[in-house]
């Protein structure tokens, strides 16, 4: 197969796991980690790059093409470094602890986290545009700030869910390891997420 | 569909309708086949056992696996009106840092 219809197929194959992680992740992952395709990490790559073009122009709030580029440009290699430190943390540390799995899969399996972190900041991107801060204590305010935050808190869940399945599937560990392994690069995650912070990238860490 | 045995096939050649034994035969292989491979699938994997633990994550994990929104979205809102008894009108700070955060 030439490397057009390998990208088709990996293609079909992403669409099947994205609806898969949201109706039954366990099973999904399960798949994604034994018939993956590293050619799936493209698309996700375009669907982050879309929400980044979108992100530069609500953060510079104006058509200036060299702010435009630049912001881009900042958010996206930060992303990408920061996906593939991630990924690469994990999959050492799992190693560490006694993990089997190769680092293609957990990559291809970490990949697939980044849609809970890509709806919220999507979300958040646009919100900041229709109702933006900050937010009254009335009760439109309140009302408002309880929905955004139980669709913050379950998406948060989701990310744990996923997170979870990659660590178990991708590197074939038991709770209890999974629970060393998450000990070990939560925090790594939290240094490097204040690092981000300080350099004025994400408030949030998009991880 | 009707299922037809060795003498009924014969009577009834060239109705491709009928499933013959041969069939039955090649179905049963699948099975067999998808039923190894789901059980390599399952043994691959080590056995969780948490000790005293080991029920209630049973429990828990078996509501996550499959169409886990209705438990993640019930939790949520337990933690945020939990979190609203508690501070009160602050959670709209909260959610002002929030919405900056992208």
């Amino acid at each position: 197969m030439d490397s057009t219809g390998s990208l088709l197929v990996s293609g079909v194959w992403f669409l099947r796991n994205i609806i898969g992680v949201i109706i039954k992740p366990y099973e999904t992952y399960r798949r994604i980690v034994d018939h993956g395709r590293l050619g799936e990490l493209f698309y996700i790559g375009i669907l982050l790059a879309g929400y980044f073009a979108l992100a530069s122009l609500v953060k510079e709030a104006s058509f200036r093409p060299f702010l435009l580029t630049r912001q881009f440009v900042a958010l996206s290699t930060t992303a990408a470094v920061s996906f593939f430190l991630a990924s690469t943390t994990i999959w050492l540390v799992g190693r560490l602890v006694g993990g089997t799995g190769s680092w293609q899969r957990i990559t291809l399996a970490w990949g697939y986290t980044m849609m809970p972190t890509l709806i919220w900041f999507l979300a958040t991107s646009l919100l900041y545009v229709l109702l933006p801060p900050p937010r009254t204590t009335g009760v439109l305010g309140i009302a408002f700030s309880i929905v955004y935050l139980v669709f913050s808190v379950t998406l948060f869940f989701w990310k744990i869910v996923l997170s979870y399945l990659t660590i178990r599937f991708g590197l074939r560990l038991d709770a209890k390891k999974i629970a060393i392994v998450a000990g070990i690069t939560v925090p790594l995650f939290v240094v490097y997420s204040i690092a981000m912070y300080r350099f004025g990238v994400f408030r949030v860490p998009f991880l | 569909m009707k299922l037809s045995f060795r003498g009924q096939a014969e009577e009834s050649q060239g109705d491709p309708s009928l499933i013959t034994r041969d069939d039955v035969k090649t179905m049963r292989d699948v099975t067999y086949k998808k039923f190894v491979r789901r059980w390599e699938e399952v043994m691959d994997l080590p056995p969780q056992t948490l000790g005293p633990f080991t029920k209630p994550y049973k429990k828990l994990t078996r509501r996550l696996k499959v169409m886990p929104w209705p438990w993640l979205i019930l939790v949520s809102i337990l933690i945020v009106v939990g979190l609203y008894v508690l501070v009160g009108s602050a959670i709209t700070f909260l959610v002002t840092l929030l919405q900056r955060g992208f």
